[in-house]
């Protein structure tokens, strides 16, 4: 191709492309007339070189389109840090009446000393207890309930629960939760509860929690929107709260989490075991994903991380580097 | 490829502030993989934008190179929380595939940026068009300008899309 030539190109190539960025802007107006449309698709049906334009400025508008209004805001105004934090409060509350949590069970009243529920891996129950307060239990979860004249104790003693606890007027009887590790008493609330092998972390959504180490020397009011946990006797940091409570949507929320934790926290969801190389566990993940499908989510990770993953069987499953 | 004076110059720029910068930016950040990860990225925007610093400043550019990647950080990780906030009021079955995640993350933070370097104007009329469904004419009127002046400030903006997103 002679110079000249492909000097020649290279203007049509930016003319066309200026068209298709007039069509386009002319198309968004939302007051196109028949008569521009029919020029527009008389103008696309011209050559070939005209669609590819049109082709290009049509990738730009996908991608446009993906993204949501309701992050627009963002980029609109900056938005103070402390405004957002009661926008993620918001929507952890929003959470919990639209939950997704499928059955809900009634307790036998509360001279019913002490019940006993459990829900296997995998499962979710919401169940509503004699005072009216809610008790939404995450996967592979244990608790007892123990109410008297003088207090709603619950005993977890495996797993996570959410509580959204009723006013106690008849008698102004404390609603706690029991671990092994302590306890967290309820100043008219709701929060999570989530007990892992050396630790209880308590996430509070509205009011305040008050929690207590089981040797008496820690003590800590928590306050809406932040967390604290309890490990080796001592209490660890207060901070925010984060997505602890996606489980009550049924989803799974990574932000640049470490592939080897974002395992592991799957693994409670899922039956059987979950293991993966060393070499894949830094690996970083981000996205949400939905609970009710581990199956789904692990091929989903192999479209975004070169990874390998081997069925032994079901309930055996490797993850390696690709 | 730079010439091998230049590249004595980088050689000898890494050797002596790399760890000096990697451990400033731990300072800033709290997080060890992120302060190494930028310290890497700070000398990769030097040698790609071609300049050196002037000798006894090395430390002051390095670091205003790397103020501004921790603010490109910060922004990124906001602009991801928004994203997950708004994937976390879907109902699961409407959750995007993580392909089209992250498409639609990197879409957000190439607008954001685009939306930088427009002016305030041009960049409301776009999203009062594209966000908030809006047609030209309601535009104009809200904004108080010409329908003339919404079609011109929308060829601005979808070109600065066109070249970036």
């Amino acid at each position: 191709m002679s110079q000249q030539r492909a000097l020649h190109t290279a203007v049509d190539d930016a003319q066309l492309r200026q068209e298709a960025l007039e069509w386009q802007v002319l198309l968004w107006s939302g007051e196109v007339t028949d008569d521009q449309q029919h020029a527009f698709e008389a103008w696309l049906a011209r050559s070939e070189l005209h669609q590819q334009a049109w082709s290009e400025i049509e990738a730009m508008q996908q991608k446009l389109q993906l993204v949501p209004q309701a992050t627009i805001g963002l980029v609109r105004h900056k938005i103070s840090s402390a405004k957002r934090r009661r926008f993620m409060q918001m929507l952890g509350l929003a959470a919990v009446t639209g939950s997704a949590v499928p059955i809900v069970r009634q307790s036998e009243g509360w001279q019913a000393l002490a019940a006993d529920y459990r829900t296997h891996t995998g499962q979710q129950e919401k169940i509503v207890l004699a005072d009216g307060s809610q008790l939404i239990m995450n996967t592979s979860t244990s608790v007892d309930i123990a109410y008297s004249e003088h207090e709603r104790r619950l005993v977890l003693h495996e797993g996570e629960i959410y509580i959204s606890t009723a006013p106690d007027h008849s008698q102004a009887r404390p609603l706690l939760v029991q671990t092994r590790h302590g306890t967290a008493t309820a100043l008219g609330t709701k929060f999570n509860v989530r007990l892992k092998h050396h630790e209880t972390r308590v996430s509070v959504h509205e009011g305040a929690v008050r929690l207590r180490s089981d040797n008496g020397l820690h003590d800590l009011t928590i306050a809406s929107g932040m967390q604290a946990g309890l490990l080796n006797g001592a209490l660890s940091k207060v901070s925010a709260n984060g997505n602890e409570t996606a489980w009550l949507d049924g989803k799974l929320v990574a932000e640049q989490l470490r592939l080897g934790d974002f395992l592991d926290e799957l693994s409670r969801y899922r039956t059987g075991v979950i293991r993966y190389d060393q070499t894949v566990a830094n690996m970083l993940v981000s996205g949400v994903f939905p609970l009710s499908d581990t199956d789904r989510v692990l091929q989903s990770l192999l479209q975004a991380l070169p990874l390998r993953i081997d069925y032994f069987s079901k309930y055996w499953v490797t993850v390696h580097a690709a | 490829m730079p010439d091998p004076g230049v590249q004595q110059q980088l050689h000898h720029l890494y050797s002596h502030h790399h760890g000096w910068l990697k451990a400033w930016l731990r300072k800033k950040l709290s997080c060890q993989h992120t302060a190494a990860d930028l310290a890497q990225d700070t000398f990769v925007r030097l040698i790609v934008s071609d300049k050196t610093p002037l000798p006894g400043q090395s430390r002051a550019y390095l670091t205003q190179i790397a103020k501004g990647l921790v603010i490109d950080l910060y922004r990124r990780q906001r602009l991801e929380q928004a994203y997950h906030e708004w994937l976390l009021q879907l109902p699961p079955i409407d959750i995007p595939s993580p392909e089209q995640q992250a498409i639609a993350l990197q879409s957000l933070i190439q607008l954001d940026k685009v939306f930088d370097q427009l002016p305030a104007r041009v960049r409301e009329t776009f999203i009062l068009s594209r966000f908030d469904q809006r047609t030209y004419s309601e535009i104009a009127a809200q904004l108080g300008i010409s329908v003339a002046a919404v079609r011109k400030y929308m060829l601005k903006a979808t070109q600065a899309c066109m070249e970036q997103l």
